[in-house]
């Protein structure tokens, strides 16, 4: 991975500013969504004259000229949504050429019944599109350095304190009223709004002390890059009592897989060699004593459902080889901050809402993709309007609320799904299989589901 | 059937005081009764039955609440005869504390002009140190403040020429904020790149406008507040490109008098924008009997419903005030909108509806004599 950064990186790229400088907004945490919030505000008239900073621990980096042979082992699922923000950005046509489309889908469980999801049913040509993370973190850093970018770029820097402004005005009208924020080289600087991008351990929010509800569970994600026995063109996954287990297409033909599981058995599977590894995957997804699941509805209702090719089960490639860099584990964790803003704060992406090992595969980054426009919409309805672009009423009434009802309706359909899967035994196991029978054979009700699942909640 | 119950009404009405009516209007929730007396204790004094296109006063019509169009012409002279009729009679016919009180002080506070009601005043001088916490007692200011400079923006874009889709678009032009408290509007114009005078006649909103604006270093250099009413500017022979008095005429003691300073403080080729409560039954029911009794949104008693003014008599009033006296070119109704308040997702709009808050926006043509020293 470090060679990898290393050889995508080309320059190291630092703007040296004077001693207590001033600036508008100060996005700590250049990621995906950082980034994306950074090159919205750069793209809107209103908002481009305002002084953006975007600071990171890491260099930029750049797209290579040539897209490299596997994939890189982060990826992440991009919905329709999210690809319109892409494109509205300017970056989705050198991403298209990497990106993998998939358009359909398929979830089934340890026992009888499967629900396989197709595109075409809703008149859409591709249901989603599997990227690496590093490229697109290096597309949005292109754009950012583009000429006629008016946003500075602090990277590699590290923010290690930040003086916060109190909540109520007359505090703030004696203590003074905007971020102080202090560097590791000793600068500082104070901005009129802080941004909080960088990911599931924020700084920024811990500096915010909001209250997190999160789970303590030990779930960890294994991510691989593989070669199947046939190119894999559906995103397959099956949830196992252990945790889901993602097949997802990736370009070349190869496939990504994201296993989660408990930390222990993440450790084990990354010890093996690979070809065991490969086995092991193949066999997971295959094995277990109602496999291939026999949908029962549909087979006493015969041949009277016509559509026959969306509801059949697709049966998961073999997994031939590990390729690309090895496997790697990444501890998972499930935090949903109390609050998204407060006086001259606010947070974006993981930082707000991570993503949970229950969920859909890797598709927590589309919530953050989708905070950074409405943050970007905020501001700019603040420039139009003249008022204050760190007031926590309009952060709260423009942004917050908005948000807080997708992201919490995101984290709850995975718990859901994690109370459905979990049971091995009982009422609930029991109706699980019935329950994917009837949605897979309801066309209203998939379309339903897998409009939701394209176009977010 | 209209003019009977007119005549009827007006004979009830003068003998009811303005006083005991309103506290018969809080006690009685009938709203369209109340609303055909109230209009013709304020009818009493000035003949409005008979005027074209003014507010009609059959019960009927009145429930059905449309939104009465701005007429092109108000019957100009009868209008304008009525309405300055109406002032001085008003002292005379609403025999009310308020009014009673405002001529006493006014004529005795010497320099601060007619228009200054102290009560009115008063109300706001306990309130100084509260301004800029959005959930305290300006909260329902805070929440309308974007809603009326997105009004602010695009009409003095129009009227200057200027892109509104700029960032920074009124730069350069010299506004004059009448009544500006503690400087919520003035700021938000201020950002919007115009050099702002704030003036109020209350020292605490000025000294909390004052600080807060010492707070940021870019509106710093943009904002002046000072102490003073809109007529010891005029006294003064000050003119601004254009004058913005929101929330503010409800409150004064004369309004022909304010609507006369605020155009002769306007130089030709500009304008006065003016924000206030229509004097319908629903912004009745809105702003006295919801907001301050129900809700508690303002102290009861913030709003007296007799003053509100109609964009009718407004903008007869803007008509008449400069064609009277002083020269210059009468100032004409050039914007109107009605902003709503939508009490499930707390969130205003601009839009159509102008029976309980409007915002209306009035040109001064150029050319003409432009007295005095401008501002630049």
């Amino acid at each position: 991975m470090a060679a990898a950064a290393a050889a995508l990186c080309r320059r190291a790229y630092t703007t040296s500013m004077p001693p207590s400088a001033h600036v508008d907004v100060a996005i700590v945490g250049g990621g995906m969504v950082g980034s994306a919030l950074a090159a919205a505000l750069n793209a809107n008239p209103l908002t481009r004259q305002l002084r953006i900073l975007l600071l990171d621990r890491q260099p930029p980096l750049a797209l290579p000229r040539q897209v490299p042979e596997w994939d890189d082992l982060c990826v992440s699922t991009l919905t329709a949504p999210t690809v319109d923000i892409l494109r509205e950005l300017g970056v989705w046509r050198s991403l298209s050429v990497a990106a993998a489309p998939f358009c359909d889908m398929q979830v089934w469980g340890a026992d009888d019944g499967y629900v396989r999801f197709d595109a075409t049913a809703v008149g859409q040509a591709v249901m989603g599109h599997v990227l690496e993370d590093s490229l697109l973190k290096a597309a949005l850093h292109d754009q950012l350095r583009a000429r006629g970018s008016t946003v500075q770029l602090m990277m590699p820097a590290t923010a290690v304190a930040a003086d916060l402004p109190p909540y109520s005005p007359a505090a703030q009208l004696e203590g003074g009223s905007f971020v102080r924020l202090q560097l590791d080289d000793g600068s500082s600087l104070t901005t009129r709004l802080l941004v909080g991008a960088d990911g599931c351990s924020s700084q920024v929010r811990q500096w915010s002390q909001f209250r997190c509800s999160g789970s303590e569970r030990e779930q960890a994600s294994l991510v691989a890059t593989v070669a199947t026995s046939w190119p894999n063109q559906t995103a397959l996954q099956r949830f196992l009592p252990t945790g889901p287990l993602a097949l997802l297409p990736a370009r070349g033909g190869f496939s990504s897989v994201v296993w989660s599981c408990p930390s222990q058995m993440a450790a084990q599977l990354q010890a093996l060699p690979r070809h065991e590894l490969a086995a092991a995957i193949t066999s997971a997804l295959t094995s277990g004593t109602h496999y291939p699941p026999k949908p029962r509805l549909g087979e006493l209702l015969g041949g009277i459902l016509a559509s026959a090719r969306s509801t059949r089960f697709v049966a998961p490639p073999t997994v031939t080889a590990v390729v690309g860099h090895g496997p790697r584990t990444f501890l998972q964790t499930a935090q949903h901050a109390g609050r998204y803003v407060r006086p001259r704060v606010a947070l974006v992406g993981d930082a707000a809402h991570s993503g949970h090992p229950f969920g859909l595969a890797s598709q927590g980054v589309n919530l953050g993709f989708g905070d950074a426009k409405v943050l970007a919409a905020a501001i700019a309805d603040a420039v139009a309007t003249g008022q204050d672009i760190g007031s926590a009423a309009m952060l709260e009434r423009q942004y917050e609320r908005p948000r807080r009802q997708p992201c919490s309706a995101m984290l709850s359909a995975a718990d859901a799904l994690r109370a459905i899967y979990m049971p091995q035994e009982g009422p609930v196991a029991g109706l699980r299989s019935l329950g994917l029978d009837i949605v897979n054979n309801t066309p209203l009700l998939k379309q339903a589901l897998l409009r939701i699942a394209m176009h977010g909640l | 059937m209209r003019k009977p119950l007119s005549e009827l009404l007006a004979t009830a009405g003068r003998a009811a005081a303005s006083q005991t009516l309103h506290s018969w209007l809080i006690s009685q929730p009938s709203v369209a009764c109340l609303s055909s007396l109230s209009r013709s204790s304020w009818a009493a004094s000035a003949d409005f039955s008979g005027t074209a296109g003014s507010i009609p006063l059959d019960v009927p019509a009145l429930k059905q609440q449309q939104p009465v169009p701005v007429p092109s012409t108000v019957g100009g002279a009868a209008a304008g005869g009525a309405a300055a009729g109406g002032a001085a009679a008003r002292g005379a016919a609403l025999p009310s504390p308020a009014a009673a009180a405002a001529a006493a002080p006014a004529a005795a506070a010497g320099g601060h002009g007619s228009t200054v009601n102290q009560q009115e005043a008063a109300k706001f001088a306990a309130l100084a140190g509260e301004w800029w916490d959005p959930a305290g007692p300006f909260a329902p200011l805070h929440a309308m403040n974007p809603v009326r400079c997105r009004f602010l923006r695009t009409a003095l874009c129009s009227a200057f020429g200027r892109d509104p889709t700029q960032p920074g678009p009124l730069a350069g032009l010299s506004l004059l904020d009448v009544g500006c408290g503690g400087g919520l509007l003035a700021e938000s114009l201020a950002r919007m790149g115009a050099h702002v005078t704030g003036i109020d006649v209350n020292q605490g909103g000025i000294a909390t406008a004052t600080a807060h604006a010492a707070l940021d270093p870019d509106l710093h250099a943009r904002l002046t507040y000072r102490t003073a009413s809109a007529e010891q500017l005029v006294a003064a022979g000050e003119c601004f490109d254009a004058v913005v008095a929101s929330e503010v005429i409800e409150h004064v003691a004369s309004i022909p008098a304010f609507c006369s300073a605020l155009a002769a403080l306007a130089r030709p080729g500009g304008g006065v924008a003016i924000s206030t409560l229509n004097r319908t039954p629903r912004s009745y029911l809105a702003a006295v009997l919801v907001a301050e009794h129900v809700l508690r949104w303002v102290p009861p008693g913030t709003h007296d419903w007799q003053r509100f003014v109609t964009p009718e008599e407004l903008a007869a009033q803007m008509e008449e005030s400069t064609s009277g006296g002083g020269g210059g070119a009468p100032l004409r109704l050039q914007l109107l909108s009605g902003m709503q308040y939508n009490p499930v997702t707390g969130a205003w709009s601009l839009g159509r509806d102008t029976a309980i808050n409007y915002i209306a926006w009035f040109g001064k043509p150029p050319g003409g004599a432009s007295p005095g020293v401008a501002h630049g």
